[in-house]
C-alpha cells in the first residue's frame, strides 16, 4: 500500500480540543498519506467521536491548540461545508433523522455541491438518478430509501448503509467513518465492509474508528491507533487490533504504564 | 368599543332569511361590547390590531371581488365544484352542481342558520357574532356521494373593505368530499369567514384551508365548526401566513366518539404579524381519537399564538388523543406562546401532548453542511422538511404543494 511518492492528505499536530469547556483531545498528532486505511480504537469517551467530528468542523468543539492540515491546507480555517466539498467526509457514528427532507434531494444537493468543488457540472434530477441508482447497488438497497425522509424511521443498519450510499457518491479523498459498524448485523457489517473496500482508492485514505476487532476482519487496516485519554497512546499494524480484541484495553494500560518506565 | 359600535351602525339593515341572524348577533355584539384583555379567551390577543380591523366599512357589492389568477385551484382537473364566494349573491346558485351536492333548502338553512357550538363559552362567541351580524350571503350544500367529491371553495378579498363570508356543509351518510378553501388576498382587507360542517354517520371529510395575507394590516378571524357523527373521519389542514392579525378557531365534536379527527395547523408570522390558532376538541362518546399537530415559525418581531382544549368528559372512555405543538423561534424578538388545554374526566383514555419551542437544531445543521451543502441552503432545507409534515396532508396536487411551500418560505423570490 505504501508507496514512497505518495502524497499526505491528512496531517494532525498536537490537536487540543474542548466542548463545553472540558478538555476532550489533550494532543492528537497523526499523518495519514493516500492509499492507507488506518483505524483508530479505543475505549467510550477517550476521544475518538470527537477527533473525528472536529476534523469535520463541528461547531459544538472549540479546538484550542494544535493545527489539522488537508492537502497542504489548514483545515480549521475552513467552514464544515467547504472541507466537506475539498472531500472530508464524515460517516456520522449516528445520522440524524430530518423528516419532510426527501433523501433524494439531500443526495442531489450533497453530491452537486462536491462536484463544484472538482469543476464537474451540476446534475439534475433524471441524470442524479441514474447515478444513484447504480451506488444502491453498492450498498444493496433498494431505491424505495430515496423517496423517504432523510433517515426518517431507517433503521440502525438502513442508517449506515445510507452513509456509505452518501460516500459512494462524494467520493472524498479522506473518510473518517465513526462507528459505521456498531448496530450492524452481519450481513448488514459485511456490505458495508464491502463497500468500503470498494471504494477505497489509491489515491484516497480511509479512517475507520471503531470499538471492535470484526471490522478489521473485513477490511485489514495499514495502521492502528489506540487513543486513550484524548491522545493517541500506541500505533501499530492490524496485530495491534488483534492483541487488543484478545487481551482487553486493560492491557493497553498496562502497556503504556511500562513503557513510560521505560523511557 | 367606539370602533365597534360604529362599525355595527355601518351595516346595512338586515333583509331576507339572514334577517334574524344579523339582528340576534348585532344584538349580542352591542351588549357584550368588544373584547377585553381581561378576558383568557383574548387575553394574547393583540386588541388594538382587532379594532383596526373593523375600522375598513363591510363589502356590501358583491360583484368587484378581487379573485385574481389563484393558483391554487385545481380546475384543470375534471369533477372539481369551484366555488367563489365572492360571485355569490343572496343564495344565489353559483356554480353547476356535480352529481351527489346539492344546495341546501331554505328550510335546511333556517334550521342552521343559529346553531352554536356547545363548546364555545360566551366569551368566545365574538368573533363568529362577527361573522354572522354582518353575512349577507352562505353557500349552503349538502352531499350525499361515496365517490369523493372534490370542492374548491374561493373566499374573495377586496382592499380596504370588511368581507364576510360563511359556509354551511351536510355531508350526508358514509360521503366523501376534498374540501379545499383558498384565500389568498393580495391586498389589504379584513376577512371574516366561518364553515360550518355536520357529518353523518360513516362520512369522511379532508378539509384544507390556505390562508395566505398581505401582510400589512390584511387581518383574519376564521371559525370552522364540525359535528362528526359516529364512524366519521375527519381531517383539518390550515397553513396561515401573511396575517397582521390572524385567529383561526376550529371547533370541533365527536358527537357520539368512535370518530376521527385530525388537526394539523402551520402557521408562520413575520414582522409584526400576530396568528393565533385556538382549537377545541370535545369527545362526547367513547372510542374517539384525535391527531393535532401544531406547528408554528416566528420570525422578526412577530408572535405566533396555540391554543388547544381538549375536552374528555367522563363518558369518553377509550379516547385515544394526541395534540404536539411544535414551534421554532427564528429571532430573539419574536414570540412564541403554546397552550395545551386537556380537561380529562374519564379514567380510561390514553391522552399525550408535548410542546417545544426551539430554533433549528444544531446537529442537523452540522449533518447537512457536512455533505458539503451551505448554512443558508441547510436552514431552508430544515425549514422545508418542518413545513411538509403539515403540507402533505392539504388536498392539493403535490406541485401546488411545493408552489405554496416556496411562497411560504421564500415570499421574496
Amino acid at each position: 500500500m505504501l508507496r514512497p511518492e505518495s502524497k499526505t492528505i491528512l496531517e494532525i499536530q498536537d490537536l487540543h480540543a474542548n466542548v463545553e469547556d472540558l478538555p476532550i483531545l489533550k494532543g492528537v498528532n497523526l499523518t495519514i498519506q493516500e492509499g492507507e486505511i488506518h483505524a483508530v480504537m479505543g475505549r467510550n469517551g477517550s476521544g475518538k467521536s470527537t477527533l473525528s467530528k472536529v476534523i469535520a468542523g463541528h461547531p459544538a468543539y472549540e479546538v484550542t491548540k494544535g493545527q489539522i492540515m488537508y492537502l497542504g491546507q489548514n483545515l480549521l480555517e475552513i467552514e464544515p461545508e467547504e472541507r466537506a466539498r475539498m472531500g472530508v467526509f464524515l460517516g456520522f457514528q449516528y445520522p440524524v433523522e430530518i423528516p419532510g427532507v426527501s433523501n433524494l434531494e439531500f443526495l442531489r444537493v450533497a453530491t452537486n455541491a462536491r462536484r463544484s468543488n472538482k469543476g464537474k457540472e451540476e446534475l439534475d434530477t433524471f441524470d442524479f438518478e441514474d447515478i444513484v441508482k447504480e451506488k444502491l447497488e453498492l450498498v444493496q438497497m433498494s431505491s424505495s430509501f430515496l423517496e423517504r425522509g432523510l433517515n426518517e424511521g431507517f433503521s440502525g443498519g438502513e442508517k449506515k448503509r445510507n452513509e456509505i450510499l452518501q460516500l459512494a457518491l462524494l467520493e472524498p479523498r479522506i473518510a473518517i467513518l465513526d462507528e459505521t459498524d456498531s448496530g450492524l448485523d452481519i450481513d448488514a457489517l459485511r456490505i458495508v465492509a464491502s463497500g468500503v473496500k470498494k471504494l477505497a482508492q489509491p489515491s484516497t485514505a480511509t479512517v475507520l474508528i471503531t470499538h471492535y476487532q470484526r471490522l478489521l476482519n473485513e477490511i485489514t487496516p495499514d495502521f492502528v491507533h489506540v487513543m486513550s485519554d484524548g491522545k493517541i497512546k500506541k500505533t501499530g499494524d492490524s496485530s495491534l487490533a488483534l492483541e487488543l480484541e484478545k487481551s482487553g484495553y486493560e492491557w493497553l494500560d498496562e502497556h503504556t504504564v511500562e513503557k513510560k518506565e521505560d523511557s | 368599543m367606539k370602533t365597534q359600535t360604529k362599525w355595527i351602525k355601518s351595516l346595512p339593515n338586515p333583509e331576507g332569511i339572514l334577517e334574524k341572524t344579523q339582528l340576534i348577533n348585532r344584538r349580542y355584539l352591542t351588549e357584550s361590547g368588544f373584547p377585553e384583555k381581561a378576558n383568557e379567551a383574548w387575553r394574547l390577543t393583540d386588541l388594538k390590531k382587532l379594532e383596526k380591523l373593523l375600522e375598513v366599512p363591510l363589502k356590501t357589492k358583491s360583484n368587484k371581488h378581487e379573485y385574481s389568477n389563484n393558483i391554487f385551484t385545481q380546475k384543470d382537473k375534471n369533477n372539481y365544484l369551484i366555488i367563489n364566494l365572492g360571485e355569490a349573491n343572496k343564495s344565489s346558485k353559483l356554480a353547476e352542481l356535480p352529481e351527489g351536492t346539492n344546495y341546501l333548502t331554505e328550510e335546511e338553512i333556517e334550521e342552521k342558520l343559529n346553531k352554536l357550538p356547545k363548546n364555545l363559552n360566551d366569551n368566545e362567541y365574538w368573533q363568529l357574532a362577527l361573522n354572522r351580524s354582518s353575512t349577507k350571503t352562505i353557500i349552503a350544500l349538502k352531499i350525499d356521494s361515496k365517490n369523493t367529491q372534490h370542492i374548491d371553495l374561493i373566499i374573495p378579498t377586496d382592499s380596504e373593505a370588511f368581507i364576510s363570508t360563511r359556509v354551511i356543509l351536510i355531508i350526508k351518510k358514509e360521503s366523501k368530499v376534498n374540501l379545499l378553501e383558498i384565500l389568498d388576498s393580495k391586498s389589504i382587507s379584513s376577512i371574516s369567514h366561518s364553515i360550518e360542517i355536520y357529518m353523518e354517520e360513516g362520512a369522511e371529510v379532508k378539509h384544507g384551508f390556505i390562508g395566505l395575507g398581505a401582510g400589512d394590516r390584511s387581518s383574519l378571524l376564521n371559525t370552522i365548526l364540525v359535528e362528526q357523527d359516529s364512524m366519521t373521519h375527519y381531517s383539518f389542514t390550515s397553513i396561515l401566513s401573511g396575517w397582521n392579525l390572524c385567529r383561526i378557531e376550529p371547533q370541533i365534536r365527536q358527537l357520539k366518539g368512535n370518530a376521527y379527527t385530525q388537526i394539523k395547523n402551520l402557521q408562520i408570522t413575520n414582522n409584526r404579524e400576530q396568528i393565533s390558532m385556538r382549537s377545541s376538541i370535545i369527545f362526547e362518546g367513547p372510542d374517539g381519537t384525535l391527531d393535532q399537530i401544531n406547528k408554528s415559525i416566528a420570525n422578526a418581531n412577530s408572535h405566533c399564538i396555540f391554543n388547544g382544549s381538549v375536552q374528555v368528559p367522563r363518558i369518553a372512555q377509550k379516547t385515544n388523543a394526541s395534540q404536539m405543538s411544535r414551534n421554532l423561534l427564528m429571532s430573539k424578538r419574536a414570540r412564541i406562546d403554546t397552550k395545551p388545554e386537556l380537561e380529562i374526566i374519564a379514567d380510561d383514555v390514553k391522552c399525550i401532548h408535548g410542546a417545544t419551542v426551539s430554533q433549528l437544531q444544531e446537529d442537523e445543521l452540522f449533518y447537512l453542511r457536512s455533505r458539503g451543502i451551505s448554512t443558508e441552503q441547510s436552514k431552508a432545507l430544515l425549514l422545508e422538511g418542518y413545513c411538509q409534515e403539515v403540507l402533505d396532508s392539504l388536498p392539493l396536487d403535490p406541485n401546488l404543494i411545493k408552489e405554496l411551500r416556496n411562497i411560504l418560505l421564500y415570499p421574496n423570490k
